[in-house]
């Protein structure tokens, strides 16, 4: 009885939980990246509806939820549907992976990293498909720059992941985790940390990378001729985006839910919401290099260093054998 | 003897010493001197010599390399047309020499039934404009323009709205409409053509895109449309495309009394405020002889100097965030804020206060302004000082900008560029030095010049400048004159009451000064100020009636425009937003 | 392996993007305006359609992309059995990221992230 009250909980409620949780803290981080780049810009920032306009989230829930459901006339109809659908389970499956607590996971894959990367991958779809059956001319300068920008930054995501890799000798995220018990991995992959961070904000397309959709110089690139709730996935997607390359972060390089005192859980959602912050700080602070300059930076510097970053750590783990 | 001669011919004998090569060319016959108010050399000449003679006038020793205006005016009704070598239509061409610091004009009269005159787009790249707006509100055609096409004005308008006998008023037509079809066919005559531009469709390897970029775009900065001809990102070459924000300032004027029209130049560069005044009733008190006192020279600086601040503050702020930097234009605007709130204190009203008045200002400062115009002086450039390194200093902002839309002085020059633009290239020119007026020359301030030219060297100039009218603004606040805040004078409006409750004469003339407006004297002047964006002038004829004949508002931001296509040709999309950006326009000084 | 618990995610994510498009589907009022037949341009008219034969520097990144994630893959699987593979592995895997190096090095020089002017302005 108590195994089957067990197999309950592991295999229906934690995921279940799990999935409504994920989508309240996409939206909610919506309201939080609205407040904190408000105060951080003397501004007050949605504050009228409920307590600190916490509610504001509900409100513009109904009111997505009861624009017109516009499928443009010109657009590939089917491809143009799928798109907002396409980022969200991706973005939302790519939490399947991750060990937020001891026995608190979704799936326990043993190629978890793989997996994360390939989920990463086909998020890209998505993007591209948005703008490509749009039929619009920003949309698909959109679609292309996304195109361009994150399968170049996809190259040195994954060769900056495989030095965790090397040091822990497992794809598997748990594991990873549990080889941090000593030392983080922020201290043995230092370069590799800060180019998977880079990497990450160029994947989740947030400022100061966010050219598919810099709405200064192509209107909102991709998603411009997005309304409705098909504007809103895409919208909760890139937070799940922001939020899943922060849970990332904590899991690969800062011990994930390890720590002293505080609940594992906890720890978990501590160091993930610090770096959420982080990247909504980001926001408000650089401004957008060009087009050219992003790519240059990705090819010219980035990749090179991922593959010595490669090479080094490897270096390092087999110099005790020498 | 200078005294002995008439008039005429010793403004002709002045200016014959200086530019003996312009008399040698036009034989005595030729020409005609005119007379104006502001002392320009100005001559009319016949449609034959125009060419020649403007040739001649720009690859002088000390050229005049800019064509800093060209306008027409419709002479028909004038009232002391017999006094002019005038036939219907008149072409005016306003040039400009830095070197010299001089202005010369040259006037061509035009028969209605033959309206041709040669265009001079050849000379002047800047000219294109000019003569597009002088074709599409008067129809007087430039022979040899390349896109000789409605500019301001929808393409589908009928007639050319500057003439007199168009109707100025809404009431005098039928009234207006606009149905589906109506709008669809509107919509479809904005549509671009390339082909209509010489623009080719495709190179060998790949087709061009071609993308409207305005009029509702999020950094056009207005409804502005730049039609972009694009090889992947790559600007191959753009059209800019203006006239949505026109409002007919220029024929409103004709209409409205000489003091009426104050408030819509506030709206002519709306981020300049009472700047906009300046000019308009600088040239006015030239034409009818008011000398104002010094208090008011002085609280027209500070003010001028205040939204001078406010409009570069706004440029600081939109510049970062067309650049992608979300955060200094919140800064900004809290600092605006802050000067708005006094400039709200002192005038009542906070963007267009349309405060100035011919011959002074509209209200004395009240108790305190200068308390609060210190507290200013003394926190923004320390704020200043952060925004700085925030954006200035910042490696992706240099990185987008340093090198982006470059130019040097003489293409500034030939393109009619004015103000940060021309200074960034070195060339140091700065009415407020170079012409002082109402006082400027005894303000202790320096002008800030950059040799670059580019979108970086554009932003640090205006940043420096913001510096600089922070000092100006201490010192009017330092020694602020006493004396009347306005002339005594019967044209001031409205006048001066003090005497009118105990002499009939002062009585009836405050009565019909308030009711029918002033009246200006005959006369011409064109009178120019160093506005938030550039040279910025109001060219007054005037035919001795209670409204202006012809006002003409000659604004930077048109001119400065026009040298997008070739500042982006060959860059990306971002460059452009930069380019853009780093211009300072408005389009309500664009369009008028 | 795949469990239950994903399965179960995997299910309730579908259910859930579906439910969110069902539901603003069956909530949003319809209007038929002419405006809502052009994509959007700014608010005019568009000239010309997207279907263009395209810049070929995209595809470019794309080919590069290809090639290098390709390559990459070769490292995952080394990454994993580094030790397994010693210092001779590491060798062999050094000249290859040499040899990948080599690659970068020449589309580099070939301008294939050559997007056109760096700087400029008037001529």
């Amino acid at each position: 009885m108590s195994d089957f009250l067990g197999d309950i909980t592991g295999d229906f409620i934690i995921p279940i939980v799990i999935l409504v949780a994920l989508l309240l803290a996409g939206a909610w981080s919506t309201w939080l990246e609205r407040r904190i780049l408000a105060w951080w810009q003397d501004r007050l920032g949605p504050n009228r509806v409920g307590p600190f306009g916490l509610l504001q989230v509900v409100a513009d829930m109904i009111k997505i939820f009861t624009k017109e459901d516009w499928i443009p006339p010109f657009a590939d109809k089917v491809l143009f549907v799928i798109a907002p659908m396409i980022v969200m389970i991706m973005m939302m499956l790519g939490f399947a992976i991750i060990p937020f607590a001891p026995g608190i996971q979704i799936a326990h894959f043993d190629n978890g990293l793989l997996f994360l990367l390939a989920i990463s991958s086909l998020s890209v779809y998505s993007i591209m498909l948005a703008g490509f059956s749009s039929n619009s001319k920003y949309a698909l300068l959109g679609a292309m720059r996304t195109a361009a920008q994150m399968l170049s930054y996809e190259v040195f995501m994954g060769l900056a992941i495989m030095g965790i890799v090397i040091v822990a000798d497992s794809f598997s995220l748990s594991k990873i985790v549990e080889a941090q018990a000593d030392m983080w991995f922020i201290i043995a992959q230092p370069l590799g940390f800060f180019l998977f961070l880079f990497a990450g904000i160029a994947e989740s397309h947030r400022a100061p990378f966010d050219l598919p959709e810099a709405e200064t110089e192509i209107v909102a690139g991709f998603h411009t001729e997005y309304a409705s709730m098909k504007f809103g996935m895409f919208f909760i997607g890139e937070y799940l985006g922001v939020i899943l390359i922060s849970a990332l972060i904590t899991t690969l390089y800062f011990g994930g839910w390890q720590g002293p005192w505080l609940p594992p859980l906890l720890w978990f959602i501590l160091k993930t919401s610090f770096f959420v912050l982080f990247f909504i700080l980001l926001r408000a602070a650089i401004p957008r290099p060009r087009y050219d300059q992003l790519m240059a930076f990705g090819w010219y510097i980035l990749l090179p260093l991922a593959l010595l970053n490669l090479l080094v750590t490897a270096a390092w783990q087999l110099a005790p054998t020498l | 003897m200078p005294q002995e001669q008439p008039p005429q011919d010793s403004v002709e004998n002045n200016h014959a010493e200086q530019l003996p090569e312009l008399f040698a060319l036009l034989s005595r016959d030729k020409y005609t001197v005119q007379k104006t108010a502001d002392d320009t050399l100005t001559l009319w000449v016949t449609a034959n010599t125009l060419l020649p003679t403007l040739s001649l006038l720009k690859s002088l020793r000390q050229p005049f390399a800019m064509l800093f205006d060209l306008f027409g005016v419709d002479e028909r009704l004038r009232l002391d047309k017999n006094t002019l070598p005038c036939k219907d239509f008149t072409v005016v061409y306003q040039l400009l020499s830095v070197e010299r610091n001089q202005h010369i004009r040259l006037k061509v009269a035009l028969d209605k039934d033959d309206l041709h005159i040669n265009s001079i787009t050849d000379l002047w790249p800047n000219a294109n404009w000019y003569e597009r707006e002088c074709w599409d509100l008067f129809g007087i055609v430039f022979d040899g323009h390349p896109t000789l096409r409605r500019i301001l004005l929808p393409p589908t308008f009928k007639g050319h709205p500057l003439r007199k006998e168009f109707p100025c008023r809404a009431t005098e037509k039928d009234p207006f409409t606009i149905d589906e079809q109506k709008l669809a066919k509107e919509q479809e005559a904005l549509r671009f053509v390339p082909e209509d531009w010489g623009m080719a469709t495709s190179s060998a390897d790949n087709d061009y895109m071609f993308l409207n970029l305005g009029p509702n775009h999020p950094s056009v900065h207005g409804v502005f449309r730049v039609a972009l001809q694009l090889d992947g990102e790559r600007v191959v070459d753009s059209v800019p495309d203006i006239g949505y924000h026109h409002r007919g300032a220029e024929k409103i004027a004709e209409r409205q009394t000489w003091h009426g029209f104050i408030p819509y130049t506030d709206r002519i560069d709306y981020l300049g405020g009472v700047m906009n005044n300046f000019p308009y009733v600088l040239a006015l008190e030239q034409l009818a002889g008011i000398e104002v006192s010094d208090r008011v020279k002085c609280i027209r600086v500070m003010m001028s100097e205040c939204f001078r601040i406010l409009s570069h503050m706004l440029f600081f702020g939109t510049f970062a965030q067309d650049v992608g930097q979300l955060s200094p234009i919140f800064y900004l605007f809290v600092d605006r804020e802050k000067l708005f709130g006094i400039i709200e204190a002192i005038t009542g009203a906070r963007m267009h206060p349309s405060w100035f008045r011919i011959g002074g200002v509209a209200q004395d400062l009240p108790k305190g302004w200068d308390k609060m115009m210190r507290e200013f002086t003394d926190y923004f450039p320390k704020r200043l000082d952060e925004y700085e390194v925030m954006v200035m200093q910042n490696s992706i902002l240099k990185k987008r900008s340093i090198g982006i839309g470059k130019y040097d002085t003489n293409q500034a020059l030939d393109w009619g560029i004015t103000g940060a633009g021309l200074r960034a290239t070195g060339c140091d020119y700065d009415l407020r030095k170079k012409k002082p007026y109402s006082g400027y020359e005894n303000y202790d301030f320096e002008v800030p010049l950059d040799d670059q030219g580019d979108a970086y060297a554009r932003t640090r100039v205006r940043v420096e400048e913001m510096r600089q009218s922070i000092r100006i603004i201490r010192q009017c606040v330092d020694n602020m004159p006493q004396g009347p805040y306005k002339a005594d004078h019967p044209s001031t409006t409205p006048p001066m009451n003090h005497q009118s409750k105990h002499d009939i004469e002062t009585l009836i003339q405050h009565f019909l000064n308030v009711s029918w407006g002033t009246v200006m004297p005959k006369g011409e002047t064109t009178f120019a100020v160093e506005a938030t964006k550039g040279i910025n002038s109001y060219t007054m004829i005037s035919d001795g009636t209670g409204t202006s004949y012809r006002t003409r508002i000659r604004t930077p931001s048109f001119a400065h425009l026009q040298m997008i296509p070739p500042m982006a040709k060959g860059l990306m999309i971002a460059d452009l937003i930069t380019i853009i950006a780093s211009i300072d326009f408005v389009m309500a000084d664009v369009d008028r | 392996m795949i469990s239950t618990s994903f399965l179960v995610y995997l299910i309730a994510v579908l259910l859930l993007t579906m439910t969110m498009l069902l539901v603003s589907h069956l909530l949003n009022p319809k209007t038929g305006k002419r405006v809502n037949k052009l994509p959007y341009e700014s608010g005019i008219v568009p000239s010309g359609t997207t279907d263009i034969r395209w810049n070929v520097n995209y595809f470019l990144v794309a080919i590069s992309f290809v090639i290098f994630d390709l390559e990459a893959v070769f490292l995952y699987i080394w990454s994993i059995v580094v030790m397994e593979a010693g210092w001779q592995g590491f060798i062999i895997t050094s000249f290859f990221i040499f040899a990948l190096l080599i690659g970068l090095f020449y589309e580099v020089r070939q301008g294939a992230f050559d997007w056109g002017k760096k700087q400029g302005g008037i001529e």
